[in-house]
């Protein structure tokens, strides 16, 4: 019986997967309508099926059934449809899917259950792709338009990616063999990718990362000032 | 070492897949995103957008 805070975990799991699902099938069209040449949409389709696959697989594990999706469009309503697409791209696959690579990775090095193991695998697997279809648009997208626009928009992608993970204590019960890490390890991964892998890779796409950096900086600073450890 | 990896994995081979002949050339050599309404001084503050949950 998996206990109910690894349900809980699993259970929003099925929901970010059920969410892509939609937001990755939507961009396939979006992007396809602009960029005819792209390998982008046809990587953006199998990942809508993978997702809806990953989005059962986590549903089971929190012994839960699926629910319909809400709103997808990350996007501020003032952007016309190729940069909504931009910004919701790199905020779904550079930024979101790349965090989600680095801690499933983590969570297959430790000590997991077998079933656990076994949907953690399934789901790395895919997510790799999706993470780098994301980096694949944004770089197409630097060589053909001035994206610098989206530096000052990266903090608002991270805030949502982070939720509640600057601000709450978060669980530290020891459920690694459910596929739930402690949150101040979550900090720590989500902390070392943004600063080792996201950063760079939007530098290395002609993009800012200072505001992202300060945006993390102050995350950290209000946390320490709170009187929080981990 | 894992971070280091991560980032040949995704951004590298990434960036490999997309075609694109290189992404960091000069702004100004490029087509300028119109429709992206952040000319104002404080882009990315009033209407600044959402990001998607992680795991």
């Amino acid at each position: 019986m998996i206990p109910p805070l690894a349900a809980q975990a699993w259970e929003f799991r099925a929901r970010v997967e059920r969410d892509a699902a939609v937001r990755f099938a939507r961009l396939a069209e979006e992007i396809a309508a602009f960029d005819a040449g792209s390998p982008v949409p046809a990587l953006m389709r199998k990942a809508a099926e993978d997702e809806r696959r990953h989005e059962l697989l986590c549903a089971e594990l929190a012994g839960t059934s699926t629910s319909a999706a809400g709103e997808t469009r990350l996007a501020p309503r003032s952007f016309g449809p190729r940069a909504a697409a931009l910004y919701d791209t790199v905020a779904a696959c550079c930024i979101a899917e790349t965090e989600s690579v680095a801690t499933v990775t983590s969570l297959l090095a430790e000590d997991v259950g077998p079933r656990v193991r076994e949907v953690l695998h399934e789901i790395a697997r895919d997510e790799v792709v999706h993470a780098q279809m994301g980096w694949a648009h944004l770089a197409r997208e630097a060589a053909a338009i001035d994206v610098t626009f989206l530096s000052a928009f990266i903090p608002a992608m991270l805030a949502g990616t982070a939720g509640d993970l600057f601000t709450a204590a978060g669980p530290e019960e020891d459920l690694r063999r459910f596929g739930v890490l402690p949150a101040s390890r979550r900090r720590e991964i989500f902390v070392q990718t943004l600063r080792e892998v996201v950063f760079p890779g939007l530098e290395q796409c002609g993009l800012s990362a200072r505001p992202a950096c300060e945006w993390l900086e102050a995350s950290l600073t209000s946390r320490t000032a709170a009187g929080s450890t981990g | 070492m894992l971070f280091k990896k991560l980032f040949r994995l995704l951004v590298v081979s990434g960036t490999l897949m997309s075609g694109a002949s290189g992404c960091a050339a000069s702004a100004a050599d490029k087509k300028p995103a119109p429709d992206a309404g952040t000319q104002a001084p404080d882009a990315g503050k009033a209407d600044p957008g959402a990001g998607a949950s992680g795991w």
